[in-house]
C-alpha cells in the first residue's frame, strides 16, 4: 500500500533536491546565474508561445491591445434546485476582471465563491440553474468584440473553453483521470485546441513539464505514482498547455502540506509574470491573497460584501465581515495580532433575510441592515473608488460611522 | 413509525412501485389460500374437465389433471414466498453473524472467514445446489431451505463485513469501547441499528436469489413435487408439454407471476441503493429545469435560454406540469 | 506479490474448496445412494453394487479417509471421473467433452454480447441519466426477472413452433448434417444456437446494463470528468476516455462475480432448447440419479467460471494502472 505513495514521495524528494541544487548553484553565481534561470523560464515560455502560433504577450503591466476587462460578471444569480425550494447560492453579483489582473475571491466554505467561477463557465451540474446576469468574456482569441458566455452554445462553449479560460482544480489526485498517464492527458488538451503535428504535440508536452519543473520522464507517469506537489503542477502545466487568456485557480493548495504550497504558490506568481495570464484565485485564506492579488473580493451567503485592492483591504478593510475574516487568519509578515474567529453560521440559502446576509452575526447590526440594497458603492473616506462595499454604515477600518 | 413515514416519502418511484407490488403478492399470499375456489389438487380427468381455458368456472382454466390452475397460482405464490422469505431471514442473520464477527474479530479470524465468502462467492452455486439436493434423498421444502440458506451468505457477508469495518473505527464507537462497553452491546446497538439500510438491501437480494434458485431448481424436477408452488407447477406445466398443446393458461400464469415479483424486488433494491448514493439520488430530481430536459453533462442551463420561446416549450407550457414549475421560478418554499 | 499472482493463488484455493466439497458431499450426505442407484437400475448386476461403492466411497472397505482422498485428487488431476452410469460403458470424462463445446461456445458467446450490449447502454442511460432510455430500465428489468428457462420457452413456442422463424431446439439437424468441421454443420449450427442466444442476452442484458448505469453515474460526478469538460473535450471523449474507462472497472468486477449466476441460469435453459451441451447432461444425471456425472459436471463449471474470473482479472490488469501499482507490494 505504502510502496506506490512512497515511490511517489521519493520522486518528488529528488526532484526537490534538483531543484535545491539548483538554487544553491544559483546562489553561488549570485545575479548573473539567477538571470539565467528566469530566461530558462522565459524561454520555454516563449516555445510555449510559439508552438500556439501566437505571439509571446508581456507581463501584465506592459498591457495588451485588449482595452477594458476580460471577463464581466454582471448580476449574475445562481440557483440550486431543491424539491425543499430554491437554494440562492449566488445572488446578483457584478465583478470583472482585467487582462492580466489577480482578483482573490475570499469567503468561507458555503459562501459560493467556487459557484460563482463554475456558474459563470457554466460547468455546474444540475440541480444549478442560472436564473439571472450577464458573462461577457473578451479574451484576444475573440473576434468580433466581446460575448456573452452565458448565451453561447454548446460549440462555441468547447472553444473558449481550456484555450481561454483554464481552471487549476482544487484536488489534483481528482482532477486527473486515473487511469491516463500524464502524457495522455495534457495531449488530450494539446490536441482539442491546437493544430500541431504528432512530434510537435508531444514537444509540447514535455515542454509544459519544463515549465512547472518536473522532469519529463514524469510523462509516462500516472496520476498516483506522483505526490500531491508534483499532482498539482501537472495540473497547472496543463493549465497552461493552451495560453488560456484567464485561468481560475480553486483552492490550489488547500490539499497541500504548507511546503509545498509556498512552493507552488511561487511558482504560480513567477509562470504568470512571463505569460500574463490574469488569474481568478479562489481560497478561504485571506492572508494568502493579500500576498498574492492585486484586487481582493470578499463574498458571504452568495454576495459579495466588499471589493478592494490588496493594500486597501488590508489596511482599510470597511466591512465588518472582511475584518473578521481578516481577524480569523495570521498574517504572514508583521506584528502577530490575537485571532478573532466570527461567531455564528451562515443564514439558510433557502430563504435568506431581506436586506444585508450577515447582519445576524455582525458585530455593529443595526435595525436599518434588514433595508440595505446589497449594492457595491464606494467606501466613505477610502483613498480609492474602486474600493466598493455592500455596507453603507461603514468607513475605512476604525472610523465606524 | 413517523421515520418509516419519512422513509417511504423519500424513496423514489420506482421503488414505491416495486413496494406496492410486492405488497400486492404478499396479500395474495397472505389471504389467497383462503379464497381458492377448488383444492389445487383435485382432479377431473373427464374429458370436458381437463385442459380447459379459462372459463367462467375455472377462471384460469384447468391443468391436464383437470385441476384448478388459479387454486394452484394463490397456494403456490405462498408456498414460494414463505420458502423465500424464510431463506432470506436465515441467510441474512449468517451473512450479518460472519460479516460482524469477521471485521470486529479481526486477524486470521477475518482473513479465514472472509476468504470463505470470497471462495463462495465465485463458485457457481446452482450446480452446487443441483449436487446437493440430489444426494438428499428426502426433497422436501426444508432440505431447500437448509441448502439455499448454507449457499446464500456470502455476498452478504462481505459487504456488511465491509460497512462494519468503517463504522467500527467512527468515534461513537470508539467512544463507546473506551468507556468499557461490552462488545455484543455495541454490536448489537451502535453496529447492526448502523447498516439497517445495508442489511434490508441483503435481505431482498437474497429473497430474489432464492425465489429464481428455487424455481429453477424445482423446474428440474428437484423439489417436492407434490407440493404446489410455483416452481412445480412450471415443472408439471412443462413436463405436460402444455404451451405445445395450446395451454398457456397453465403455463404463463406461474412464470408472469416470478417475472412480477422479481422485478418488485429488483424496483424495491434500486430504490435502496439510490437512499445509499447521493449521486444516484440526485440523478433522479433535477433533469428537468422549467419544464425542460437538461442532462447533468450539459453546460449550466440560463434559465432565460429555457424560457424562451420555441415551439416545443410553447406546447409545454400548457401542461399542467410546466405551470406548476414555472410559478415557482424560486422554488417551492415551505 | 502481482496482483495476478495473489489471484490466481485465491482460485488455486477456490478450486481445491470444491474438490474437497465434492469429495465430502457423497460420503456424508444422509440417505443411501447406493441402494437408490441399485433401485433405479435394475439392469445393473449386483456385483456393481461394490464398483458403485467404491465411486461413491460409501463402502467400508475404502481404507482411510485419507487415502481415498488422495486417489480422488489423483483420479480428477487424470480427468478419470469413472464410469457413467446411464451410459453403462461410456466414461464420464467422454461424456463431458462430448457437451463442453457447445456450452461453451454457446453460453460464453452470449454471455459475452449481453455484457457488451449492456455496457454500452448503461453507459448511454448513465449518461444522459433521466433519458428514454434510462426510464425504459424498469421495462428490462421485467425481462431480467423472467426466469431464463421461462422466457426461452416463451420464445421457443411463439418464435420457433408457431412462427418457425428458428428451429426447434436441438444444437443441430441429424437429418441434414452430420457433426464435424464443415461448413453445413457449422451454419446449420450457429442457426440453432441463435434462439438461446437471444435468451440469454435478453434476461442478462437489463443487469449488466443497470449495473454499469449506476457506476456511470458516480463515475460522472467525479472531478476527473468536470475537468474533462472544461477542458473543452470533445463529448465523445469525456464519455469513453474518462468516463466510461473509469466506469468500465467496478463493471468487469461485478462481471466475474455475477458469472456463474449467469451460467447456472444458461444451463437451465439449455434444457428447454434440448441443447445438447453440459446443462442437458446435468438434467438427465439428476433425473436417473447419476451421481458420478452430477459430480462431474459440477467440478466443470466451477473451473469454467474460475478460469473465466482470472481472464476478467487479467482484463481489470490490462485497464488499471492503480492494480498494476499495486504489483509492488
Amino acid at each position: 500500500m505504502s510502496t506506490p505513495a512512497g515511490q511517489a514521495d521519493q520522486a518528488d524528494q529528488a526532484a526537490q533536491a534538483e531543484r535545491a541544487a539548483l538554487a544553491e548553484r544559483a546562489a553561488q553565481a549570485a545575479q548573473a546565474e539567477r538571470a539565467a534561470l528566469a530566461s530558462q523560464a522565459a524561454e520555454a515560455a516563449q516555445q510555449v508561445a510559439a508552438a500556439t502560433g501566437t505571439a509571446t504577450i508581456g507581463s501584465a503591466a506592459t498591457g495588451t491591445a485588449v482595452s477594458g476587462p476580460i471577463l464581466d460578471i454582471r448580476d449574475l444569480s445562481v440557483v440550486y434546485r431543491t424539491p425543499t425550494g430554491d437554494v440562492r447560492a449566488v445572488e446578483k453579483v457584478n465583478l470583472s476582471l482585467s487582462p492580466g489582473e489577480v482578483i482573490g475571491l475570499a469567503g468561507e466554505s458555503g459562501s459560493g465563491k467556487s459557484t460563482l467561477a463554475y456558474g459563470a463557465t457554466r460547468l455546474l451540474r444540475p440541480p444549478a440553474l442560472i436564473t439571472a446576469g450577464s458573462v461577457h468574456y473578451n479574451g484576444r482569441h475573440l473576434d468580433g468584440g466581446p460575448a456573452d458566455i452565458l448565451r453561447m452554445n454548446n460549440d462555441e462553449l468547447h472553444k473558449i473553453r481550456w484555450s481561454e479560460i483554464a481552471i487549476v482544480f482544487q484536488s489534483a489526485m481528482n482532477a486527473l483521470n486515473p487511469v491516463l498517464r500524464v502524457r495522455d492527458q495534457l495531449l488530450d488538451v494539446i490536441r482539442a485546441h491546437l493544430r500541431l503535428s504528432r512530434e510537435q504535440a508531444h514537444d509540447k508536452a514535455a515542454t509544459l513539464l519544463d515549465l512547472v519543473g518536473i522532469p519529463r520522464t514524469r510523462l509516462r507517469s500516472y496520476p498516483h505514482e506522483l505526490s500531491g506537489g508534483m499532482r498539482q503542477r501537472v495540473m497547472i502545466a496543463m493549465a497552461l498547455a493552451a495560453d488560456p487568456e484567464l485561468v481560475i485557480m480553486d483552492e490550489p493548495t488547500t490539499a497541500l502540506d504548507v511546503v509545498v504550497q509556498r512552493d507552488i504558490l511561487a511558482q504560480i506568481v513567477e509562470l504568470k509574470e512571463t505569460l500574463g495570464f490574469a488569474v481568478l484565485f479562489i481560497t478561504h485564506d485571506m492572508s494568502l491573497l493579500l500576498e498574492l492579488s492585486d484586487r481582493i473580493a470578499v463574498m458571504y451567503a452568495g454576495q459579495l460584501l466588499e471589493v478592494g485592492s490588496a493594500h486597501d483591504m488590508n489596511k482599510q478593510a470597511a466591512h465588518p465581515y472582511t475584518q473578521g475574516l481578516l481577524g480569523s487568519f495570521p498574517s504572514l509578515r508583521g506584528p502577530r495580532r490575537e485571532l478573532v474567529g466570527i461567531p455564528g453560521s451562515p443564514p439558510d440559502l433557502r430563504n435568506p433575510p431581506p436586506g444585508c446576509p450577515f447582519q445576524a452575526r455582525c458585530r455593529h447590526a443595526r435595525p436599518d441592515c434588514a433595508e440595505v440594497e446589497m449594492t457595491l458603492a464606494p467606501v466613505a473616506g477610502a483613498a480609492s473608488a474602486a474600493h466598493v462595499t455592500a455596507c453603507p454604515f461603514v468607513g475605512p477600518e476604525g472610523a465606524k460611522a | 413509525m413517523r421515520s418509516v413515514a419519512h422513509t417511504w416519502r423519500r424513496l423514489p418511484l420506482k421503488a414505491k412501485i416495486g413496494a406496492g407490488l410486492l405488497g400486492l403478492f404478499i396479500l395474495v399470499a397472505i389471504i389467497g389460500p383462503s379464497f381458492t375456489p377448488y383444492d389445487p389438487s383435485f382432479q377431473n380427468t373427464s374429458a370436458s374437465a381437463a385442459l380447459r381455458g379459462p372459463s367462467g368456472q375455472h377462471l384460469l382454466g384447468t391443468t391436464q389433471n383437470g385441476q384448478d390452475v388459479l387454486s394452484q397460482l394463490l397456494v403456490g405464490i405462498r408456498m414460494t414466498l414463505i420458502l423465500a422469505a424464510e431463506v432470506g431471514v436465515i441467510a441474512t442473520v449468517l451473512s450479518v453473524l460472519v460479516g460482524v464477527t469477521s471485521a470486529y474479530l479481526g486477524g486470521i479470524w477475518d482473513e479465514i472467514l472472509s476468504l470463505l465468502s470470497n471462495v463462495f462467492l465465485v463458485i457457481p452455486s446452482l450446480p452446487l445446489l443441483i449436487l446437493l439436493l440430489g444426494y438428499l434423498q428426502q426433497r422436501g421444502d426444508t432440505a431447500t431451505i437448509i441448502v439455499l440458506s448454507v449457499l446464500g451468505w456470502p455476498w452478504g457477508a462481505r459487504v456488511i463485513r465491509a460497512q462494519t469495518l468503517t463504522i467500527r473505527n467512527r468515534d461513537f464507537v470508539a467512544a463507546a469501547r473506551e468507556t468499557g462497553e461490552q462488545t455484543w452491546r455495541i454490536i448489537l446497538f451502535d453496529i447492526i441499528p448502523n447498516q439497517v439500510s445495508l442489511i434490508a438491501a441483503n435481505f431482498v437480494n437474497t429473497v430474489l436469489y432464492a425465489i429464481s434458485a428455487s424455481v429453477a431448481l424445482a423446474f428440474v424436477g428437484l423439489a417436492d413435487l407434490n407440493s404446489w408452488s410455483l416452481g412445480t407447477m412450471l415443472f408439471w406445466a412443462q413436463s405436460a408439454q402444455a404451451l405445445t398443446l395450446g395451454a398457456w393458461w397453465w403455463f404463463l400464469p406461474p412464470g408472469i407471476a416470478v417475472a412480477l415479483i422479481g422485478t418488485s424486488l429488483v424496483l424495491l433494491n434500486t430504490g435502496i441503493d439510490e437512499l445509499g448514493n447521493p449521486r444516484l439520488r440526485d440523478a433522479r430530481f433535477a433533469t428537468k429545469v422549467a419544464g425542460r430536459r437538461v442532462w447533468p453533462t450539459d453546460p449550466t442551463p440560463v434559465l432565460a435560454d429555457l424560457t424562451r420561446g420555441k415551439a416545443a416549450s410553447f406546447l409545454h407550457s400548457f401542461s399542467r406540469e410546466s405551470v406548476l414549475e414555472e410559478t415557482t421560478t424560486g422554488g417551492k418554499t415551505r | 506479490m502481482p496482483f495476478i499472482l495473489r489471484r490466481l493463488g485465491f482460485y488455486v484455493v477456490a478450486a481445491w474448496v470444491a474438490l474437497t466439497l465434492n469429495f465430502f458431499i457423497p460420503r456424508f450426505m444422509p440417505g443411501n445412494a447406493v441402494e437408490a442407484i441399485m433401485g433405479k437400475f435394475p439392469s445393473l448386476q449386483p456385483s456393481a453394487e461394490k464398483a458403485i461403492e467404491a465411486m461413491l466411497g460409501t463402502g467400508r472397505n475404502q481404507g482411510s479417509l485419507l487415502s481415498q482422498y488422495g486417489r480422488y485428487l489423483t483420479d480428477v488431476a487424470h480427468f478419470n471421473f469413472g464410469t457413467d452410469l446411464t451410459n453403462y460403458p461410456a466414461s464420464v470424462s467422454s461424456l463431458l467433452t462430448q457437451t463442453i463445446p457447445w456450452t461453451l461456445i454457446l453460453v460464453g458467446t452470449a454471455t459475452v454480447i449481453a455484457f457488451f450490449l449492456g455496457t454500452a447502454l448503461g453507459i448511454l442511460a448513465g449518461w444522459r441519466s433521466g433519458g428514454w432510455l434510462d426510464r425504459s430500465l424498469p421495462g428490462l428489468m421485467f425481462l431480467q426477472a423472467i426466469p431464463y428457462f421461462f422466457l426461452a420457452l416463451v420464445l421457443l413456442d411463439i418464435l420457433a413452433v408457431k412462427a418457425h422463424v428458428f428451429p426447434q431446439g436441438q444444437g443441430f439437424d441429424g437429418q441434414l448434417v452430420s457433426p464435424g468441421w464443415n461448413m453445413p454443420f457449422i451454419l446449420n449450427a450457429v442457426q440453432h444456437s441463435v434462439l438461446p442466444a437471444i435468451t440469454i442476452v435478453l434476461t442478462s442484458v437489463a443487469g449488466w446494463m443497470l449495473q454499469m448505469r449506476n457506476v456511470m453515474i458516480t463515475t460522472v460526478g467525479e472531478d476527473y470528468v468536470l475537468a474533462a469538460q472544461a477542458k473543452g473535450l470533445k463529448d465523445r471523449r469525456v464519455i469513453f476516455t474518462y468516463a466510461a474507462r473509469n466506469a468500465l472497472l467496478p463493471q468487469l468486477q461485478g462481471f466475474g462475480l455475477a458469472l456463474g449466476f449467469v451460467v447456472s441460469g444458461a444451463l437451465v435453459m439449455e434444457i428447454v432448447f434440448s441443447y445438447p451441451g453440459v446443462g442437458l447432461l446435468l438434467l438427465n444425471a439428476v433425473q436417473s440419479d447419476d451421481f458420478p456425472l452430477m459430480q462431474a459436471i459440477f467440478l466443470f463449471i466451477t473451473f469454467a467460471v474460475l478460469i473465466a474470473n482470472l481472464v476478467v482479472d487479467m482484463v481489470i490488469v490490462a485497464f488499471d494502472p492503480r492494480v498494476r501499482a499495486k504489483e509492488a507490494r
